[in-house]
């Protein structure tokens, strides 16, 4: 009896998990995410899981692929005016909403006035405030004319929040969300998936070939990876490092990692004390190796940089070497700096984010033998924006890469910047100087030797500890065909299938 | 009896106002400004103020108390703030699901905890007893949280024999998958509460059979089946059903718990959701709802307590 | 059944108790002289020993930072005794006075205790800590606080239902019936007979609140890393649990353990102190 029952149990819960997925056999590909999704207004997103969703639901002007160049969406073709000044993008006509209704010039325009709008309250408004006015000379063409030249204007229109909506239904945008792209918005159950099912009238003929795609939440990673293995999703979003390679191993996923502009950094804040003393950062620097970090909180999955531009890209300063750890240099800086005993600060981590906790712990304890005392204090992400940005003095946070290196960079390192105003409140001339002339080119040659001089300005005063940029891998189970990680942490979906 | 149910049912509802006061004041104690939540990181602050006007986040307690709690009579639970979506759906759908998870797992609480306990009780010092009372001693010691880890590393991740997610749609696989999602966290939300009231029922079980009264009904030669029908079990069921209605409580904390780690979108999701978030009405909302439920939960308990003591008579001094 | 006769009746110790004393009283050991035992400390990082099984060098293995986890979790040994032993004293000394007291007065003090009770009992204790811990700052002693308030009421509740029960028997009504006070009848008839239920309901007690105190760490509101409370060192290590389950494992192991004997002396002293275990009925 036993016996017989040690062999029919596992044989009956196997045969109950075999039941096939209804979702599954319909070729829908199910992609297992973290957290819920707060908002469906594309306008407003600011989490990655919203940023998969909005670049499945609607399309922007232009597109970034996975290899970063950016190509025409929802613009056919764009020109500009020797100035860049002046911007024209030429719209793909016959493209219809989900609702039917073809898009059109007024729509672009209606966007991006409620983007600009403060009342809206979109994230991204900074990036778009050298628009100076828009016009439609006809339905089909729409005119932007900037407040200075600026050579990124085509890329910072591929961003996540700019996407084009339905110029009529902004209001109704947080519940059911209408769009143009390859898939069509059909249920939200807040907490546990997002069904979306496909857009039979895309313009992009013979795209998507899914039948649909859902967002599975499942907060705790034990389970994603439980659930990947045993088939009951198929992709599984944001692979912590420490997974990359034991899931490599596994015959039946595929494990997709690729190196990434996005950066997490010990935020200092430099208007208070002790990060007000540019040696005691440099101090920091000195106390601790990167290459330490990135192996003890990444598992080796990411490099260290020196500030938002990654050591991938043309722009990085290969030439600046990455600081060898010298305790007793780091003591001897913070004793001129009048710290003879060292210095005691609390430095806070964002519970629920892993590795930037992991990152937190790490500094904590590499920082100790060069006289930095650490605290570590857990705060809720969410409390991050109201008592932890722009008021504690060291904090660890992150930022996903930007479109261009202009939006990536001049926001957070330029003494006006707005998100310098937030975290670092960093002043620095040469700094200053590289990011305004470096953004009024179009020119990458021109550029290059400008953002290595603010590298290598940075490197002798740092804002603060831009500890590495991250790879970002993804999870597959090995039928999912012809989808592959995006470094921008979001899918491309219109191609991929499901050879079940 | 009728008197004594009106006069608790009205406690209740005093109970279920002080707790709107209660929460209020607790949840806007809550660190965090809720506008910059909402706005954003970069919002300006005359984008802040102007939202804090419009939400009436600028008035006094007692105002913000009176809206909140005057749309709360008249059924309108408000708008999420973080998720711009009316709550009152939310929450019923998710307290929909939650339910069913409770529902299961107190009624297999109360039936398998009970009958493992008059099974103990009644047959002390057997082997089946003492590894009844192992198993009690090492269920009751697990918590929740590392349980729910273990059984996804044994039955989902090492054995494969059952999904690590707690939720199906019905209407997606049927009844058979949907079930198949639950075992694990119902399993996980039980075993403690099985081993505790198990372990409370034999140990007043056996008090009960060695009373006075117990023992002159056996002298009287009253046949041991009615003994323990008649006379042992309603007084020996009554810390039971106090405990089961704590157990409630209990349960639905792990149900926070449980709901987090197996993926089930029910209320403790929603709950934690709104916390992170700071969605203030959203947390309002969610607190009533779980707190009214709890205090039915212990009105039923308080009402079976009386009608099973005889000598509790509604709410009389027993002079 | 004369003085004499019971004396000579007198059981030895229950094995429970003496097996769950034991093992408390080893775990409070290691707590205390754990650290000196343990070659390792705590909060070292070894990059190049990082997420070993264990082996002899390291009996539990080490985390992903190369930490000995038997050294973090001998040190997290004391916060879980300090978060159960502190809570469950508050509890007590606050909800059992309060239930006698609810149970006797009958009138409008009773009523008012109870209210109180059902207020703060109207809440799940998890998410009662939760709120509790969520509009201050976590540390050490909040945590204790807020898991001892979260247990007065249900201290009250069965400490009232108890002393319920015994005013309905006949001794106490006796007793009334002789003209005894208040007081007398709660410390002299009651508080005795009532202790055998609160004992086997503090050991239970004592259970719950470590089990709470580890619960709120693992939801992140209780101890701060790099602490090693048990609860904080079991969801640190949900990331690593197939790779390393000696992480999680070694403290749950830990918890369940301290919890088991914890029960195993509650129980002890129950069959140790309760008058009818011991074949004498009351009155």
């Amino acid at each position: 009896m036993t016996m017989l029952l040690r062999l029919a149990l596992p044989a009956a819960l196997a045969a109950v998990i075999a039941l096939p997925d209804p979702a599954a056999a319909q070729g829908v590909l199910r992609i297992a995410v973290g957290t819920s999704l707060k908002l469906l207004d594309p306008a407003k997103t600011t989490t990655g899981e919203e940023y998969i969703f909005d670049n499945l639901v609607f399309n922007g002007l232009t597109r970034m692929r996975p290899d970063l160049e950016v190509e025409p969406e929802l613009a056919e073709s764009w020109s500009y005016t020797p100035d860049l000044k002046t911007w024209t993008f030429k719209l793909r006509k016959g493209v219809k909403f989900h609702n039917g209704r073809e898009m059109t010039a007024d729509d672009v325009i209606a966007t991006y006035k409620r983007i600009l709008d403060p009342a809206t309250g979109s994230g991204p408004r900074s990036n778009y405030e050298m628009i100076d006015a828009m016009e439609a000379p006809d339905p089909y063409t729409v005119v932007f004319r900037l407040k200075y030249a600026y050579g990124g204007f085509a890329d910072i229109l591929s961003d996540r929040q700019v996407k084009i909506l339905p110029r009529d239904l902004f209001d109704q945008m947080a519940t059911a969300p209408v769009g143009t792209g390859p898939f069509v918005f059909k249920s939200y159950t807040p907490g546990d998936r997002l069904i979306l099912t496909k857009n039979a009238a895309y313009f992009e003929s013979g795209q998507p070939k899914l039948d649909g795609v859902e967002l599975r939440i499942m907060p705790e990673m034990s389970v994603r990876i439980a659930a990947l293995q045993a088939g009951d999703i198929d992709v599984l979003w944001e692979l912590p490092p420490e997974q990359v390679k034991p899931l490599k191993s596994n015959p039946a996923l595929r494990v997709d990692s690729v190196a990434t502009a996005s950066w997490d950094a010990a935020i200092m804040n430099n208007a208070i004390p002790p990060f007000n003393d540019p040696r005691v950062r440099k101090a920091f620097h000195l106390a601790v190796d990167k290459r330490d970090v990135v192996e003890l909180t990444l598992f080796g999955e990411g490099a260290p940089t020196i500030s938002p531009i990654p050591p991938t890209h043309p722009f990085f300063a290969k030439d600046v070497p990455v600081t060898k750890a010298d305790p007793v240099a780091a003591k001897r800086l913070l004793r001129e700096a009048g710290h003879p005993n060292g210095v005691k600060v609390p430095l806070v981590v964002p519970v629920g984010r892993p590795v930037r906790e992991r990152l937190g712990v790490t500094l904590q304890q590499l920082a100790k033998p060069a006289g930095f005392d650490i605290e570590i204090q857990r705060v809720p992400f969410a409390r991050y924006a109201a008592e932890v940005s722009g008021i504690a003095p060291f904090y660890v946070d992150g930022y996903f890469a930007r479109p261009t290196i202009d939006t990536g960079t001049h926001p957070f390192l330029h003494s006006q910047g707005s998100w310098n105003a937030r975290l670092f409140k960093y002043k620095n001339k040469t700094v200053d100087e590289a990011l305004d002339k470096a953004r009024l080119t179009g020119k990458p040659e021109e550029q290059k030797p400008l953002y290595i001089a603010m590298q290598k300005a940075m490197a002798d005063d740092p804002p603060g500890y831009f500890a590495y940029a991250v790879n970002f891998a993804c999870a597959y189970r090995v039928d999912v065909k012809d989808v592959a990680t995006h470094p921008m942490r979001w899918f491309d979906l219109r191609a991929g299938y499901v050879a079940r | 009896m009728a008197g004594y149910l009106a006069r608790r049912l009205v406690a209740v509802v005093g109970v279920l106002w002080a707790m709107s006061i209660l929460i209020f004041g607790i949840v806007h104690l809550l660190p965090g400004n809720v506008a910059y939540m909402i706005l954003g990181e970069y919002a300006l602050p005359a984008a802040v103020q102007a939202l804090e006007a419009k939400l009436g986040l600028n008035d006094p307690l007692p105002v913000q108390y009176w809206r909140w709690f005057s749309g709360l009579l008249t059924g309108d639970l408000g708008q999420s703030l973080v998720m711009e979506r009316p709550i009152a759906p939310l929450i019923v759908e998710a307290m929909g699901r939650s339910a069913v998870l409770a529902a299961i797992s107190l009624a297999l609480v109360a039936v398998a905890g009970i009958a493992l306990g008059i099974h103990s009780a009644t047959h002390r010092g057997t082997l089946v007893d003492r590894v009844l009372t192992l198993a009690q001693y090492f269920f009751i010691a697990v918590p929740e949280f590392f349980w729910c880890i273990v059984v996804i590393l044994v039955f989902a991740a090492w054995l494969g024999w059952l999904p690590a997610t707690g939720y199906t749609p019905l209407a997606d696989g049927g009844v058979l998958r949907w079930a198949a999602h639950l075992i694990l966290p119902v399993l996980t939300l039980v075993s403690g509460l099985i081993a505790h009231v198990s372990r409370l029922t034999r140990s007043s079980m056996i008090e009960t059979l060695e009373s006075n009264y117990i023992l002159a009904a056996r002298a009287k030669g009253v046949p041991e089946r009615l003994v323990l029908r008649r006379h042992a079990l309603p007084n020996a069921l009554l810390p039971t059903i106090t405990v089961l209605a704590v157990d409630v409580g209990i349960l639905m904390g792990g149900i926070v718990v449980v709901e987090s780690i197996f993926a089930y979108p029910g209320l403790g999701r929603l709950l934690i959701f709104a916390i992170e978030n700071h969605d203030v009405p959203l947390l309002l909302a969610g607190m009533m709802v779980v707190t009214t439920v709890y205090a039915l939960a212990n009105l039923v308990a308080d009402l079976l307590y009386a009608a099973v003591n005889p000598r509790i008579r509604y709410g009389r001094s027993v002079a | 059944m004369t003085v004499a006769a019971e004396r000579a009746a007198r059981p030895p110790l229950p094995s429970t108790l003496i097996m769950g004393a034991v093992v408390v009283a080893l775990i409070v050991a290691a707590a205390i002289i754990g650290p000196w035992l343990s070659s390792y400390d705590p909060t070292v990082f070894a990059v190049r020993e990082r997420l070993r099984p264990p082996s002899a060098a390291h009996w539990f293995g080490t985390d992903e930072f190369g930490r000995d986890v038997l050294a973090r979790v001998l040190e997290g040994a004391r916060y879980s005794l300090g978060i159960g032993l502190g809570a469950t004293t508050i509890s007590l000394v606050l909800g059992v006075p309060l239930g006698l007291l609810a149970a006797f007065r009958r009138d409008w003090m009773g009523e008012a205790i109870m209210r109180g009770v059902d207020l703060l009992i109207s809440i799940p204790p998890i998410l009662l800590g939760m709120l509790i811990l969520a509009v201050t700052e976590p540390s050490l002693w909040k945590t204790v606080v807020a898991v001892g308030i979260v247990y007065v009421p249900i201290m009250t509740r069965i400490a009232r239902s108890v002393a319920l029960g015994l005013l309905a028997e006949d001794f106490v009504q006796a007793a009334r019936a002789r003209g005894e006070g208040a007081f007398y009848i709660l410390a002299r008839e009651i508080l005795p007979n009532a202790w055998p239920p609160i004992i086997v309901e503090t050991a239970l007690r004592i259970t719950f609140a470590i089990l709470l105190g580890s619960a709120l760490s693992f939801l992140g509101l209780g101890l701060q890393p790099p602490a090693s409370e048990w609860g904080l060192l079991i969801a640190e290590s949900r990331p690593f649990i197939e790779q390393a389950p000696w992480i999680g494992l070694a403290p749950g192991i830990c918890l369940c353990i301290l919890l088991v004997s914890v029960n195993l002396v509650g129980e002890g002293l129950r069959e140790l102190l309760d008058p009818r275990l011991r074949g004498r009925g009351h009155g």
